[in-house]
């Protein structure tokens, strides 16, 4: 047959399989294709999923950095202190322009340059903090100042400004959040506590209060598996919501050794779907073990992974401050402290990629700024309508 | 010219006096828009969607030659030794390698073109996993070419002027750039 003439059918079963970016670039091959591709949900869906099930999906590290705000630099009593060098950097800081960038997670070199792209807010940012609350289907979900919240395509720019949560949110701060999707009911799900928990629901366009109880507070961004948000609690334990039934229920963390002592943890979700979480110790700084729920919600199917000993650490005193726990490798970013007078000051240092596999980190990559916030998003041409 | 061509021909004749005996292996006869005319084997002729229907469905006599005029010889060719691979590898445990390896030749040496018109004819033909490997393959080669090449291979026209190509363009950049090659 000819290959001219192809009916549109095929046109589109052809582009199904096709990349986010080179479906973007193939909107300027003409006003139909450009309709084809932008403006039908289906076909957003239809390739993200197909994706999916083929591992094909692209994998991406959104981050921004801020400015201090000069408020907070104490120009009177600071020099009084001796290291004239820290209000040096903080001042250094200030010039420094706020980032928000997004880089390809599986270059063969982690932070090619050539795979962070620039990026801005399709839309003005209101001023205040930034939380990035969670991404799902390509979609990032954005907090400005605790109580503005918008949703973001980072890679076809779609946006919206979402329902104000109103005295649901009359707290200055968002102790905990996270986002997930129900393929079900096809609806998109955020999860806030401020004082109150709260949810959004896409489906119904409207926030509404939780009459749940959770024993302790959960801290920080939720992992998403298996339809339910999860975080660590105080106890060394994992909380779990599950955002279909709207209920809490716990689970138990590994028994590694020497529980008592301070150390950081961090949960994700590995490349075969099970709950993981991501260890360090205050005695063995340098190394970070890795546990995986085999079973989940099965105390006894924690596995120890593997105990990443990190050869090349930064000098003097160092830590991780945030932490992503992927399916294949962990992206951490490492600070530097320096003490000056009894104030630890935390210098950024950039971001490393870990892969589980090997037993050298796989990757650095310099930042300079000042509180990075990082996660980790797919390409994909997904948007939420009303 | 019309040429009688037989594809996996494997005919059994029993040798008896009833001459209501039947082959082993059943025959269905076609004839491309070229006057080719190909024997197929049953069993491959059944994964063909369309002669299924017209045979089986319809209760079309085996011994009538069904025109395919919307489809060349050497596409014939083509399914045909796609189906009989299928075929035979549904019957095979783990053929998931020798799948891949097949697929891979299968597309060798044809061009981009050639490919677009075998998935119009797979389409056509109604055989639904060749036609879903057929836009597989076809997205592959086009993956990191540029919109002047798509515009051409799909023989699309384009509609915007140049005020309007260049607000689309800029609604991802990116995407015009790195082609070729595998970085992101």
């Amino acid at each position: 047959m000819e290959e001219t003439n192809l009916p549109e059918e095929i046109i589109v079963l052809i582009l199904s399989w096709l990349p986010v970016k080179s479906l973007l670039r193939f909107t300027c091959v003409s006003k139909r294709f450009h309709f084809i591709i932008l403006s039908n949900p289906k076909f957003a869906k239809s390739q993200f999923q197909a994706a999916r099930e083929r591992k094909t999906l692209d994998h991406r590290l959104l981050y921004n950095t801020t400015v201090p705000p000069l408020e907070s630099l104490d120009l009177e009593t600071l020099p009084l202190f001796g290291d004239s060098s820290y209000l040096e950097r903080r001042l250094l800081y200030s010039k420094i322009a706020p980032r928000l960038e997004s880089l390809h997670l599986e270059t063969t070199s982690f932070g090619d340059r050539s795979s962070v792209r620039k990026l801005q807010f399709p839309f003005q940012p209101p001023v205040g903090r930034l939380s990035l609350l969670g991404s799902c289907n390509g979609i990032v979900f954005i907090a400005f100042d605790e109580r503005v919240f918008y949703i973001w395509n980072p890679s076809t720019g779609f946006f919206r400004k979402l329902p104000d949560p109103g005295s649901l949110c009359d707290q200055r701060f968002l102790f905990n959040y996270g986002v997930g999707y129900l393929s079900a009911t096809d609806d998109y799900k955020i999860f806030i506590a401020t004082d109150v928990y709260a949810i959004f629901s896409s489906r119904a366009q409207a926030w509404k209060k939780l009459e749940v109880y959770s024993e302790s507070p959960p801290s920080y961004r939720g992992t998403l598996l298996n339809e339910a948000l999860h975080w660590l609690n105080q106890e060394n334990g994992i909380v779990a919501f599950d955002l279909a039934h709207e209920k809490f229920s716990k689970m138990t963390m590994p028994n590694f050794d020497e529980r008592s002592l301070n150390q950081f943890g961090y949960l994700g979700v590995s490349a075969e779907g099970w709950l993981s979480f991501a260890l360090s110790l205050w005695n063995a700084r340098d190394c970070i073990q890795v546990w995986v729920m085999k079973e989940y919600g099965v105390h006894d199917s924690w596995t120890k992974l593997f105990n990443f000993r990190f050869l090349d650490p930064p000098e003097g005193m160092w830590s991780f401050s945030r932490v992503l726990v992927l399916e294949t490798s962990i992206v951490a970013h490492i600070c530097s402290m320096k003490e000056v007078d009894n104030d630890c000051i935390t210098d950024v240092k950039g971001l490393i990629k870990i892969l589980h596999k090997e037993e050298e980190k796989c990757g650095e990559y310099v930042i300079e700024g000042f509180e990075l916030k990082m996660i980790r998003y797919q390409e994909s041409l997904c948007r939420i309508d009303d | 010219m019309s040429t009688s061509t037989d594809n996996n021909a494997s005919i059994t004749q029993e040798s008896g006096p009833s001459a209501a005996v039947q082959d082993i292996q059943k025959k269905i006869v076609v004839r491309t828009a070229d006057g080719e005319v190909f024997n197929l084997k049953e069993e491959v002729a059944m994964e063909i969607d369309i002669i299924k229907t017209f045979f089986q469905e319809d209760s079309i006599s085996y011994e009538t030659v069904m025109p395919l005029p919307n489809v060349e010889g050497w596409e014939m060719v083509k399914v045909i030794e796609y189906c009989t691979k299928h075929v035979e590898l549904k019957h095979k445990v783990d053929g998931y390698k020798e799948r891949k390896a097949f697929q891979a030749l299968f597309v060798q040496n044809l061009s981009t073109k050639s490919l677009l018109a075998l998935t119009n004819t797979a389409n056509y033909l109604e055989v639904k996993y060749l036609l879903d490997f057929l836009c597989q393959a076809v997205s592959e080669q086009i993956k990191n070419k540029d919109v002047d090449y798509v515009r051409e291979l799909f023989g699309v026209e384009n509609d915007f002027n140049d005020e309007e190509y260049e607000q689309v363009k800029a609604e991802a950049p990116w995407a015009h750039e790195n082609l070729n090659n595998d970085l992101h």
